[in-house]
């Protein structure tokens, strides 16, 4: 069980930096949801690609859940150095789009919302630092799991190669 | 302690498990759509605790006002696409709840890729500005994909605590 500890963390490493990575970058970001689930998806084909091996829904999970919480600690240190890439980003793209869109709807724009494009960006703090860490690692592992479940469910409907059958991993 | 177990009561376990997990998903599933309407509610009463709302589901969520809808006069928590995945999740969970818990398997592929093109191509066309349907239609591809998706989760969630359970040797099934 120990000895196949490092298979699941080389793909969970690799699939979780990928997602950080896009989670974090201007206009990747957007998409939210999709890097941390598509990472978990990404980190079970890897690992069936590597161990030639069909993986369980619960082994699905752990390596999604995993390539998650690596997904949420890539994003949080990279966007400590994107931080002012990504207001640069809000203000040449998306806050005209939304002016106009405030104009033409005739509603208040949420006081997060004028904050953010008056330029009063919230400092980064420790504590806070930690408590973003805290909140994106829970959401992208339940993500992740959910994305590598998928995976695993999707390739287990192939026809495995006799005598192969799924393995728990962990 | 090794319990050998027959082949009758061998699902007991099975049963138990899925009838749990369904629960504690359908828990989370309620707490986070009730956390996308608590939102617009706090914020209309200048409750303090709005803005840690917005922020909590602004990790998974860009929380664009053109694309969100209003309750009680302010934006809700998640998007129209986002909300329409919750209502669609917990849709999914009820369903599961008062379904015979050992039929409880993963859709097939073909339902995945049948509830996930609608989402998909019109993720694509807002994106490269192709065509705009509205919240509405956001929310009802974001609902279909939703349901979908506790499917998933309670298969692998069930087959992870029985590997565990198998793996520690709680019980054996003859």
């Amino acid at each position: 069980m120990e000895e196949r500890k490092p298979e699941l963390m080389m793909p969970a490493l690799i699939a979780g930096a990928l997602a950080g990575l896009l989670a974090s970058l201007p206009g990747t970001n957007l998409c939210c949801c999709l890097w941390p689930m598509g990472a978990g998806v990404l980190a079970v084909f890897l690992l069936q690609k590597e161990a030639r091996s069909l993986l369980t829904g619960g082994d699905g999970a752990v390596l999604g859940a995993l390539t998650g919480l690596a997904a949420a600690l890539v994003r949080s240190l990279l966007l400590i150095p994107l931080q002012r890439l990504n207001m640069m980003f809000l203000e040449k793209f998306i806050f005209p789009t939304l002016l106009e869109w405030i104009e033409q709807s005739g509603q208040q724009p949420p006081a997060q919302l004028t904050e953010l494009m008056q330029g009063d960006v919230p400092s980064l703090t420790v504590p806070g630092f930690f408590l973003d860490l805290l909140m994106t690692a829970a959401m992208f592992a339940a993500l992740g799991a959910l994305g590598g479940i998928i995976a695993a469910s999707l390739s287990k409907r192939k026809t495995p190669p006799p005598g192969q059958e799924p393995s728990h991993v962990a | 302690m090794v319990l050998s177990l027959t082949a009758q009561n061998a699902l007991r376990p099975k049963r138990v498990l899925i009838k749990a997990g369904s629960v504690a998903l359908t828990a989370a599933s309620l707490a986070m759509v009730a956390g996308a309407f608590l939102a617009p509610w706090l914020a209309s009463q200048d409750s303090t605790l709005a803005p840690h709302f917005y922020r909590f589901y602004g990790h998974i969520c860009h929380q664009n006002p053109s694309r969100t809808p209003l309750f009680f006069g302010h934006p809700a928590a998640a998007c129209g696409r986002c909300l329409g995945i919750y209502l669609g999740f917990l849709a999914g969970c009820l369903l599961l709840l008062f379904r015979n818990p050992l039929r409880a398997k993963p859709p097939r592929p073909w339902a995945f890729i049948l509830v996930s093109l609608p989402l998909g191509l019109d993720v694509l066309a807002n994106a490269l500005r192709v065509w705009d349907l509205g919240n509405w239609f956001r929310l009802a591809t974001g609902l279909a994909w939703g349901f979908i998706l506790p499917f998933y989760a309670l298969s692998g969630l069930v087959d992870l605590v029985l590997g565990k359970l198998a793996i520690r040797g709680r019980f054996r099934i003859e």
